[in-house]
């Protein structure tokens, strides 16, 4: 099973979101703890916000 | 189950790319942030949160380079590196909890209430699973931390924007300014050091772990200040 179906099988990415390639590339490249902790923390893939570049404002 | 890194990607693109694709939940959470309609109530809330992680990025960064430069890390050639970028870039760092207490006493809060007060749950998490990181298992995964904190700089004219909508002074926000002003440049720098890394594929699933804990602690810590004006 690919790390793109593990994550489709959890529910975190929504059925009309098309991955760029580099995000193909980069969810393949994901680790089995990686993908874990993405199930874990319930984060959608993709969807309204994934491109908003919004500041998050907590800075270093 | 994750296949050979890419030859194509670089290791900042596939971080990114990566930060990116976690970044949902913390996006949202920062739209209702910026847009909040009690947001001079919630930005006091917020520079107090801000602070309480800010006063705590000199000394992780610090305790990094020491666990990099000892046994059994300091013949590492991608610790090496990491320990030389993060000598470098402590002193670019090194007093920016200050800008924090500044931007509360424009708003009339005294900076010793921000320094006394006893910090959020939300935010010693996210610190604290660093140290966690750095000294229990592989000190690379502060690389996925400081990847997120600079990763997404404020443009100066979106925070102007923001002090005019909700009537504060500009002066209120000089630490988003001043970040605006070095953090591209901290962000390209962190990148050209990604690229320079010899990289292995559980080096960066520790790197893509720690910047995911990273997003869902901030999230956390902006929901927090997201709901302050309920107390």
């Amino acid at each position: 099973m690919t790390n793109l179906e593990r994550l489709k099988e959890a529910g975190l990415v929504p059925d009309e979101y098309e991955f760029n390639q580099n995000e193909e590339t980069a969810i393949e490249s994901l680790t089995n703890e990686e993908v874990d902790a993405l199930i874990s923390s319930k984060e959608k893939l993709g969807g309204d916000f994934i491109n908003t570049h919004m500041p998050h404002g907590m800075m270093f | 189950m994750a296949l050979p890194l890419a030859k194509t990607r670089t290791n900042s693109e596939l971080v990114r790319t990566k930060i990116s694709l976690f970044s949902s939940g913390l996006n949202k959470a920062a739209c209702e942030f910026w847009t909040h309609p009690e947001f001079s109530v919630v930005y006091r809330e917020y520079l107090f949160q801000s602070h309480s992680i800010i006063r705590a990025s000199v000394p992780l960064m610090q305790a990094t380079l020491d666990v990099c430069r000892a046994a059994p890390h300091s013949a590492d050639a991608v610790l090496m590196k990491f320990g030389d970028y993060l000598a470098r870039h402590i002193a670019e760092e090194r007093g920016h909890d200050n800008w924090i207490l500044d931007d509360a006493e424009v708003l009339g809060i005294d900076r010793r209430l921000l320094l006394e007060r006893v910090p959020k749950e939300s935010a010693m998490r996210m610190v604290g699973s660093q140290y966690y990181w750095i000294h229990h298992y592989h000190p690379a995964a502060m690389l996925g931390y400081i990847a997120v904190m600079e990763g997404n700089p404020p443009r100066t004219d979106f925070i102007e924007e923001v002090a005019r909508r909700n009537g504060l002074p500009p002066e209120a926000f000089s630490s988003f300014l001043l970040h605006a002003k070095v953090d591209p440049k901290h962000r390209a720098e962190l990148d050209s050091l990604l690229d320079a890394l010899p990289l292995s594929q559980s080096e960066h699933g520790i790197i893509g772990l720690s910047a995911l804990q990273t997003t869902q602690y901030l999230k956390s810590v902006l929901a927090d200040v997201n709901n302050s004006h309920l107390c």
